[in-house]
C-alpha cells in the first residue's frame, strides 16, 4: 500500500490535500497526517515506506523548510518525493525550494487538476532519471 | 500603496480563491455594516508582513461558513471548529493570491499564521472595508488597517 506524509496545521488543508490525492490516483493509500514539522517527524521516523509527501510551508512549531531539510537528511525519507502546496509561493520561493530537492510546488488553493498535472511532471522527471522514489 | 491599487488586487485575488477553494462566484457588492448580531458572524484574521500590508480580515456569515467548509473540505455536519479551520484556511489562500498581486516581483512572501474567531471583529472602525457576494446572496466583508 502507498503511503503519503500529509503536512499541514489546518485540518481543513489536510483534508483537501488528502480528498485531492485520492481523486489523482492515491483512492487506496494510507495517509499519514501531521499538523507541523515536529510531528511530521515523529511519524515517519524509522518509516521507509513513505512514497509522498505533500507539504505547506507556513506552519508553527516547525515550518515547511526546516522539515523538508530534515526529510532530506534522514535516511528513511531522503529520497521522497515531496510536494509543496502552500500560499507563499512566488518565483523566488519556487528556486529555493528547488534547491532544497522539492520535486513540485503548488499555489494554495490547491484543486484536484493542479496536483495531477503536478504528478505528471514528477513522473516524466522520473522516467528521465531526476528522480526515483514514486513507485 | 494606493488604495485603489489593493483593491484591484483584492478583486482578482477573491475571485482566483473562491472559484478555487469554494466553487463559487464573488462580485463586489453594495455597502454593509456589520450585523447586528455579533455572534452570527465569524472572522478570519491573517497577516501580511511580506509585503508589508498588515492585517487582512475575512468576516462572514456563521451559516455561509459552515456551507463553506463543506464545499471546501467535503465534510458535512462539521462543527464549530471545523468551520473556523476552514474559513482561516480560505484567508490563508487569499492572502497569499493577494501578496502576489500587490508585489508580483517580490523577493518572498511572508504571512503570519491565520487566527479565527466568533463574533464581530473588534476594532471594526479601524479597517477599511470592501464588500463581496457569493453566488448573489452571501457577503464576505474584506478588511484592511486604514
Amino acid at each position: 500500500m502507498t503511503t503519503i506524509l500529509v503536512v499541514d496545521d489546518s485540518r481543513s488543508a489536510r483534508m483537501i490535500f488528502v480528498r485531492c490525492l485520492k481523486i489523482a490516483g492515491y483512492a487506496e493509500a494510507e495517509f499519514l497526517e501531521a499538523a507541523d514539522g515536529r510531528e511530521a517527524i515523529e511519524r515517519v521516523r524509522d518509516r521507509g515506506d513513505l512514497e509522498l509527501a505533500m507539504i505547506d510551508l507556513n506552519m508553527p512549531t516547525m515550518d515547511g523548510l526546516a522539515l523538508i531539510t530534515a526529510l532530506r537528511s534522514m535516511k528513511a525519507t531522503k529520497g521522497l518525493a515531496i510536494i509543496v502546496a502552500s500560499s507563499l509561493i512566488n518565483d523566488a520561493t519556487r528556486r529555493r525550494l528547488e534547491e532544497v530537492g522539492v520535486d513540485a510546488v503548488i499555489e494554495k488553493p490547491i484543486g484536484p487538476a493542479a496536483l495531477v498535472a503536478a504528478l505528471e511532471r514528477m513522473g516524466r522527471r522520473r522516467e528521465s532519471g531526476g528522480w526515483s522514489s514514486m513507485g | 500603496m494606493a488604495g485603489l491599487r489593493w483593491v484591484d488586487a483584492l478583486d482578482s485575488a477573491m475571485s482566483e480563491t473562491f472559484e478555487g477553494m469554494a466553487f463559487a462566484e464573488v462580485a463586489r457588492g453594495v455597502a454593509a455594516t456589520a450585523s447586528a448580531e455579533p455572534d452570527a458572524q465569524v472572522w478570519a484574521c491573517v497577516d501580511v508582513v511580506e509585503p508589508p500590508f498588515g492585517p487582512l480580515v475575512v468576516v462572514v456569515g456563521r451559516a455561509f461558513a459552515a456551507r463553506l467548509e463543506e464545499t471546501i473540505t467535503g465534510a458535512e455536519h462539521g462543527d464549530e471548529g471545523g468551520r473556523l479551520d476552514a474559513l482561516g484556511e480560505l484567508a490563508n489562500a487569499l492572502a497569499g493570491r493577494l501578496a502576489r498581486r500587490i508585489d508580483p516581483r517580490g523577493e518572498r512572501i511572508v504571512l503570519g499564521l491565520p487566527k479565527v474567531g466568533v463574533g464581530a471583529w473588534s476594532g471594526e472602525d479601524a479597517l477599511d472595508w470592501v464588500v463581496y457576494v457569493a453566488d448573489d446572496r452571501d457577503p464576505i466583508r474584506i478588511g484592511r488597517r486604514r
